[in-house]
């Protein structure tokens, strides 16, 4: 085994790289998902209308209404700031996600730990001709790290670089 | 499998029906319209019993005369059912653990069930119960092909019991075997579980009372009304004086203290580990023996705890956690070893012996950023007691609050003073606690990913949250400073691609 000294001036720092951004369709997806999601939210204070001995149900109803849409709106509003951030790079040994906008985040899964990659589409990203890949390692926590908003060639282009240089790596 | 297994599957079978016959017992002599003598009772009983035994001989002797095993080729073969024959292989070289448990019936009958794992094992763990002639011929064939793993020069099939024993294997697993032995002393696993926190010993309580309640329900359905119309009739004789509360408590204090205590000596007691190579086996427990073989690559993270208790009376807590798969995690196989001081025979087993002098790369502190996560809740409760407190005009009482939130400052501060992470040549080193001080020693090939995070706070205090992740365990370092923590997370990245596991 050798065991040579690193200079990390010499590589490609992570905080350098540049990031592949999504599709621009991901974020019509995206944004069909949250609003779907937030009007679901807005279904179950309807429900209060069945507890007939309740006063002021109406009021309630009304209240809980305009502080889901309130939120949901806001939700809506950052949206696009998210999606700019969101995005995707491949280094000689790793891959990096990056996502969040209150909590930014940065993920790196290195190829050796790569155990089993796979393309998923769910009913909102179907409409949208999107796919995402899915990278699983063996952590314990951060196993499943899932980049959204790709198309169908892009997403298999990754999974088969994923795939060949995880064999490569454990060779 | 040897005769003496078809008593431990018996004695199994009993304890699987005991229930189901308690139950028909009861309801035959309880049930009103029955208008049967009692000697027709007794006769009744009699065949319940009889149908009872034969139901469990039955399934025992099913389990028994169908399980197989055997030694082909590298792989352990197992096959076992009756309607459905299934058939499952174990690669030796991949048993990633072994593990033997020995109850009351099992150490009269001296057999041992073991258990394998494989680390990315997903089907349900298999069972053999061996004897110890069995037992030791199946160590020496999973010794000797950890040794010679993928060799040809294996017998291509071998009955395990007819094998045991021959010079080739056991000359192989002596010499496989042949390292250091660590017992510890009952008087330091006494020690070492005193020094814990005591306050485990709740959970003891409340499962012992638990089984309590489910027995009594399971007899009368109102027997807890009962037992509450009691207490509620004599509530006001049994009334105390505040000083009477105060004796309760402490006794009661010292009661899950001994019921802690209790518990760790029965499960470790007697404790000795084997320390080899490739391998570590630990077996404890002082009615019900169990062990636990398991190899190097398997172990994740060494986690070593001092807290000021130990420090005093020189102890420590050593715990070998290792990587999960899907039984593991349902059953804690993390193994611990209390109150020695043996931190180093582990490290240095799984580290190498000059993991104390591997030179140090770089190493950040976590900040105040940390203290504030730490106290959080502690705020909130705090907060949430004083306001109570004082609707009700409660004043005196607001000292209690006060106190709790002194010490979870306290707590804040002894947290932001050891959270730590440092990059040696060789390992990893985090240091985390809070009035306890824990070192958990990672190495680089068992990283598998690593997450940068930021918070809303970050263009500010130039802190961010750096989080990593082995197949065992993960550790967050908070309030880290932006710059060590990115050079951390290039340095993990390029350590762990560069020595896969």
């Amino acid at each position: 085994m050798t065991n040579r000294q690193i200079s990390l001036d010499n590589i490609d720092r992570v905080e350098n790289l540049a990031f592949v951004p999504l599709e621009r369709k991901y974020l019509k997806a995206h944004t069909a998902a949250t609003a779907l999601s937030w009007l679901g939210l807005m279904l179950l204070p309807l429900f209060i209308f069945l507890a007939d001995e309740l006063d002021g149900r109406n009021l309630i109803v009304i209240c809980a209404e305009a502080v889901l849409l309130v939120a949901g709106l806001i939700n809506l509003a950052i949206l696009p700031k998210a999606y700019a951030y969101k995005g995707y790079a491949v280094r000689e040994h790793d891959i990096t996600y990056r996502s969040g906008i209150v909590f930014p985040k940065t993920v790196t899964i290195p190829f050796c730990k790569v155990q089993q990659v796979s393309v998923r589409q769910n009913p909102v990203s179907r409409m949208f001709g999107l796919y995402a890949v899915d990278v699983v390692s063996g952590a314990q926590m951060l196993a499943e790290t899932v980049i959204p908003g790709l198309t169908r060639e892009k997403a298999e282009e990754i999974k088969s670089l994923l795939i060949e240089r995880t064999r490569n790596e454990n060779r | 499998m040897s005769g003496s297994a078809y008593w431990v599957l018996m004695a199994k079978g009993l304890r699987e029906y005991a229930s189901l016959f308690v139950i028909l017992i009861v309801l035959k002599f309880i049930d009103a319209d029955d208008q049967h003598t009692f000697m027709e009772k007794m006769r009744a009983v009699s065949l319940l019993s009889a149908g009872y035994l034969a139901l469990a001989a039955l399934t025992a002797f099913i389990s028994w005369y169908f399980k197989k095993y055997y030694i082909e080729g590298g792989k352990l073969i197992f096959i076992h059912g009756l309607l459905s024959k299934e058939t499952t292989s174990i690669p030796l070289s991949k048993v990633q653990s072994m593990r033997t448990k020995q109850g009351f019936i099992y150490r009269v009958l001296e057999m041992r069930g073991v258990l394998f794992d494989t680390l990315a094992s997903k089907s349900a763990e298999i069972e053999l119960i061996l004897d110890d002639r069995d037992w030791k011929a199946l160590m020496e064939r999973v010794e000797v092909e950890e040794d010679v793993s993928g060799s040809s020069e294996l017998p291509d099939s071998s009955e395990l019991s007819g094998a045991s024993g021959t010079s080739r294997f056991s000359e192989a697993a002596e010499e496989r075997t042949s390292g250091s032995s660590l017992s510890f002393s009952n008087s330091n696993l006494i020690k070492g579980a005193f020094c814990q926190n005591h306050l485990q010993g709740m959970a003891v309580l409340f499962a012992a009372l638990a089984a309590v309640y489910n027995s009594v329900t399971t007899v009368d359905d109102h027997a807890v009304d009962h037992i509450i119309d009691y207490v509620d009739t004599h509530a006001g004789t049994l009334s105390l004086q505040p000083s009477g509360y105060v004796v309760v408590a402490v006794a009661l204090y010292f009661f899950v203290m001994l019921l802690w205590i209790g518990k760790v000596f029965l499960r470790y007691a007697n404790m000795e580990v084997r320390i080899a190579r490739g391998q570590l086996t630990f077996e404890s427990g002082l009615i019900a023996r169990n062990s636990s073989r398991f190899s190097y690559d398997k172990v994740c993270t060494v986690y070593v705890k001092r807290n000021f208790l130990e420090q005093w009376l020189h102890g420590s807590t050593v715990m070998l956690r290792q990587a999960l798969n899907a039984t593991d995690e349902k059953k804690g196989a993390d193994v611990r070893v209390y109150g020695s001081e043996s931190a180093a025979d582990f490290l240095i087993w799984w580290l190498g012996s000059s993991y104390g002098s591997s030179p140090e790369i770089v190493s950040a502190r976590s900040g105040y950023g940390l203290m504030w996560h730490v106290m959080r809740l502690d705020i909130l409760i705090s907060l949430a007691a004083a306001v109570t407190l004082a609707c009700f005009g409660l004043y005196v009482w607001l000292a209690v609050p006060a106190a709790w939130l002194l010490i979870s400052v306290a707590k804040g501060f002894m947290a932001v003073r050891r959270g730590r992470i440092t990059l040696k040549e060789d390992y990893i080193e985090i240091h985390n606690g809070r009035f306890a001080d824990i070192r958990n020693y990672v190495k680089y090939s068992n990283v598998e990913v690593v997450r940068l995070r930021s918070t809303p706070f970050t263009p500010y205090s130039r802190r961010v949250s750096l989080t990593l992740s082995t197949n065992g365990t993960s550790f967050t370092l908070r309030s880290l400073r932006v710059e060590e923590a990115r050079e951390i997370y290039e340095l993990l990245l390029c350590n762990c691609a560069g020595r896969p596991s």
